[in-house]
């Protein structure tokens, strides 16, 4: 047992820069993967928790009648919902001729209020009839401080308070009843319970809401229809939350991220299970002798292969630890976006762990089960035929030898470079689908970038969209970097040979990074119409966008990047062949 | 009598190393691979390197062939010092000068007989033509196979052909039998003696295989990194004589 755990530790020394990449790739995607997720229930808590703290109406009957609800329509909406779960208010909204700014003025019992209630701020609640309260100041809604005196229907009162309304907890503009095309630059409190009211706030059960489930949907829309139908439609109109910009907003933006969140783990996951997947194959490749070896010392198949499966996994945990810390602060970072755009409280410490440990989970169990799987399937052969060197791959002709007139002229540097790129085919096309696959993701990112920057109200889907470009960034150069590293020590041998021959350090490098630069090539080419198919069915998914939103410059910045982490891993390689011993990779069967 | 000794001497400066030494730095403090060795190699000369394994041949070897640099001594190849070369000037040194058969052809394994060969000719000064060298070396047939459909001889053929067309000063070869049958051994040797002959070359083979010292015109013995014989043979035997 000792010996094995040595052994195990010899592998993970040896291969610690496969290691490492796996660790840097499991990082990524699984803190992107938990971080995005994991918005939806944060935002959600924070959303429900306000629902229940302030007591918010779920429907808001607003009367059409110039002389406000009747006394017979009172008794029949408190009848229908129950006197404690209606309040009346009157509502109307004044226009300063000069300035044309345009004053809401809620009029009601404010300290016996329960529905909507108002979080003071500053000053007190009236206490006199010539006092007043007035909405927070924000980027529209004047600043008033206590004292202050404001005009109204030429009657002059005095500010005695700022409270927060949570009905108008949005940051954006809020559209007047007068006219939806101007904003409200002032709202106001007066309290006093009049016969004259014209609005009414309703309350339904509080455990059906649950962040505006489809149940509770479904129940608000049958009730609107109900009250309309009790009332006549032509009397009033009936609102419900999902008409409030600024509550239901916070949701749909959540629940968008969510979608955003699901598209593109499976993405994630794709990418991040192929390179390892390939990492791990290629490390068989390179270890078969061993095995070999192994194998005819009467190891076990099971024996061999644990301490691969424990090299990936050991590697996919590791990572995965990193990952909850980065998905954490993604989650809280997209949350300070959204608190910037949205009234909410402050980040939910909530311990939930369901976004992470899903992926993490498939994540593990898929690393795991491929390297076990390959590696069992490697050892059917017999020990023999496993002592050889791989088998040489049969030199071959690619189709377009067959046409004279194009591979004549090639040098034979591109011959070679491509048959490589055309014989291999799983490798080409392991390494071109990583490719695409790592492209598609920063082209989506800018994609909705481009397009969430043209829309108004969409501010807190700019910071995941950033997420989505920095996340598919560092997730692009870490799979080019892994395939450019796998591709340089397979070929050792013909680097030690090209550097006998006297091929200086860039002629050697030229050699062996065209084919990556080739199939780097390809891929990003090919990253560009899947990721408008991409882009296109999360324009789908979020009702939102379309192609034309995106900017002529992302099909060109997209592949340049991809090209430029080509080049980027390439030149930290080029060290890496440069050192190449070239007795040792010259002078044995490997 | 005096002037074939003259004539010998005259040829023996074409290859001349004076105490060379090449000392490996461990944690365990130096250790001297290569410990003062020096003889001197004539243009023409069939040379056999005998030493069993770890005695430092290959070291030497690639002290020779511009793979690693000397740590003390002297190396002159053609009057020019190559112990004094800079790393770059060590690559032009390999491309230009040198040519290597290995035990294992490195040959490159997505390249033709005749692209391998053309590997090396297209960076060299002098090179000769690649088809031509591939049918002096009896490949003429096999020019457009892959390393794979060849057999070790015939990869082994190719390697060969690939290092003499480059033309160069030095042949050297690295156990270029070791992973051959018995009579391909032979083909080989045979083949590496008539390029030694037919073309003046300065062929220098590594091996532990004593029977080949009978057909070398040079022997030298190494052992613990030292010289321990350099022997001439008046006669060499042909190939077809010596067995192992």
């Amino acid at each position: 047992m000792r010996s094995a755990s040595k052994v195990s530790l010899r592998l993970f020394k040896k291969h610690f820069t496969r290691l490492v990449t796996i660790i840097a790739i499991v990082i990524v995607s699984i803190g992107f993967m938990s971080g995005v997720g994991e918005i939806e229930s944060r935002v959600n808590y924070a959303v429900n928790q306000r629902y229940e703290q302030y007591n918010i109406s779920d429907l808001y009957i607003k009367s059409k009648n110039q002389m406000g609800f009747s006394s017979e329509e009172k008794q029949k909406i408190e009848e229908k919902f129950g006197k404690d779960n209606v309040e009346f208010s009157m509502c109307y909204e004044l226009e300063d001729k000069d300035s044309k700014q345009i004053t809401r003025v809620y009029s009601y019992n404010l300290k016996d209020s329960k529905i909507n209630t108002l979080t003071l701020m500053e000053g007190n609640f009236p206490e006199k009839s010539d006092e007043v309260v007035v909405e927070r100041a924000t980027a529209d809604y004047k600043d008033y401080n206590v004292g202050d005196k404001i005009t109204l229907m030429n009657k002059e009162y005095t500010v005695s308070g700022v409270v927060y309304n949570p009905l108008l907890s949005s940051k954006a503009d809020e559209p007047s009843f007068l006219d939806k095309d101007r904003i409200l630059s002032s709202v106001v409190y007066v309290n006093s319970g009049g016969f004259f009211q014209n609005d009414a706030y309703v309350v339904i059960e509080r455990d059906l809401f649950d962040a505006y489930s489809d149940e509770y949907e479904e129940r608000i829309n049958k009730l609107k229809a109900e009250v309309e139908q009790l009332l006549g439609s032509d009397n009033v109109s009936v609102l419900s939350l999902y008409e409030n910009f600024g509550l239901y907003a916070q949701a749909s933006s959540a629940e968008k991220i969510g979608i955003i969140g699901i598209i593109f783990v499976v993405f994630f996951l794709l990418v991040t299970l192929l390179i390892t997947y390939s990492a791990m194959t290629r490390l068989f490749d390179e270890e078969r002798s061993q095995m070999a070896c192994l194998r005819t010392l009467g190891v076990s198949k099971m024996g061999i292969v644990r301490k691969y499966v424990l090299f990936v996994g050991v590697a996919t945990l590791i990572g995965g630890a990193v990952a909850y810390f980065v998905g954490d602060a993604l989650t809280r970072i997209i949350y300070m976006a959204f608190t910037t755009q949205y009234d909410l409280p402050s980040y939910p410490n909530l311990i939930s762990f369901g976004y992470f440990l899903a992926t993490l989970a498939i994540t593990f169990v898929a690393t795991t089960l491929l390297t076990l799987l390959y590696g069992l399937s490697l050892l059917k052969a017999k020990p023999s035929e496993l002592l050889l060197p791989k088998a040489p791959k049969m030199g071959k002709k690619i189709f377009l030898e067959r046409i004279p007139f194009l591979w004549k002229p090639l040098s034979f540097k591109y011959k070679s470079t491509l048959r490589n790129v055309f014989l291999f085919m799983s490798r080409f096309i392991m390494t071109v689908v990583s490719v695409v696959g790592s492209t598609v993701l920063v082209f989506a990112g800018i994609g909705l970038l481009n397009c969430i920057s043209q829309m108004k109200n969409a501010d807190s889907l700019v910071v995941v969209s950033i997420a989505i470009i920095a996340f598919s960034a560092v997730l692009c150069a870490l799979v080019i970097y892994n395939l450019t590293n796998i591709n340089v020590s397979e070929r050792r041998r013909e680097i030690a040979t090209l550097m006998v021959l006297g091929y200086k350090n860039n002629e050697v490098a030229g050699y062996i990074f065209r084919e990556i630069y080739i199939m780097g090539f390809i891929g990003a080419i090919l990253g560009i119409p899947c990721g408008v198919g991409l882009v296109q069915f999360v324009f789908e998914m979020l009702k939102f966008g379309a192609l034309s939103d995106i900017c002529w410059w992302t099909y060109i910045v997209t592949p340049v990047t991809t090209m430029f982490f080509v080049f980027l891993s390439t030149l930290l390689l080029r060290r890496n062949i440069i050192k190449t011993d070239m007795n040792a990779s010259l002078k044995t069967v490997e | 009598m005096s002037d074939v000794l003259q004539d010998k001497v005259s040829v023996t400066n074409f290859l001349s190393l004076d105490n060379v030494t090449k000392e490996y730095k461990t944690t365990a403090g130096g250790v001297k691979a290569i410990d003062g060795v020096s003889f001197a190699l004539g243009e023409g000369e069939f040379v056999v390197i005998l030493g069993p394994s770890g005695a430092g041949k290959t070291t030497l070897l690639n002290l020779l062939g511009g793979m690693d640099s000397t740590t003390g001594g002297t190396i002159i190849l053609d009057n020019k010092v190559v112990s004094e070369f800079s790393t770059k000037e060590l690559t032009l040194y390999r491309r230009n000068d040198i040519g290597f058969v290995f035990q294992f052809y490195n040959l490159m394994p997505n390249l033709t007989a005749l692209e391998n060969v053309e590997l090396a000719t297209e960076i060299c000064k002098n090179a000769l033509d690649p088809k031509q060298t591939l049918e002096q070396v009896g490949l003429g047939e096999r020019l457009s196979n892959f390393p794979s459909q060849l057999s070790g001889g015939e990869q082994q053929r190719v390697s060969i052909a690939r290092a003499i067309a480059k033309n160069p000063k030095l042949l050297l070869c690295d156990e270029p039998t070791g992973a051959l049958d018995y009579n391909t051994g032979k083909t080989i040797l045979r083949l590496l003696h008539d390029v030694c002959k037919n073309n003046k070359k300065l062929v220098i083979i590594v091996t532990h295989n004593q029977a080949l010292k009978d057909m070398a015109d040079k022997v030298i013995s190494i052992k613990n990194g030292k010289i321990e014989s350099v022997v001439i043979n008046e006669n060499p035997k042909p190939i077809e004589e010596i067995e192992w």
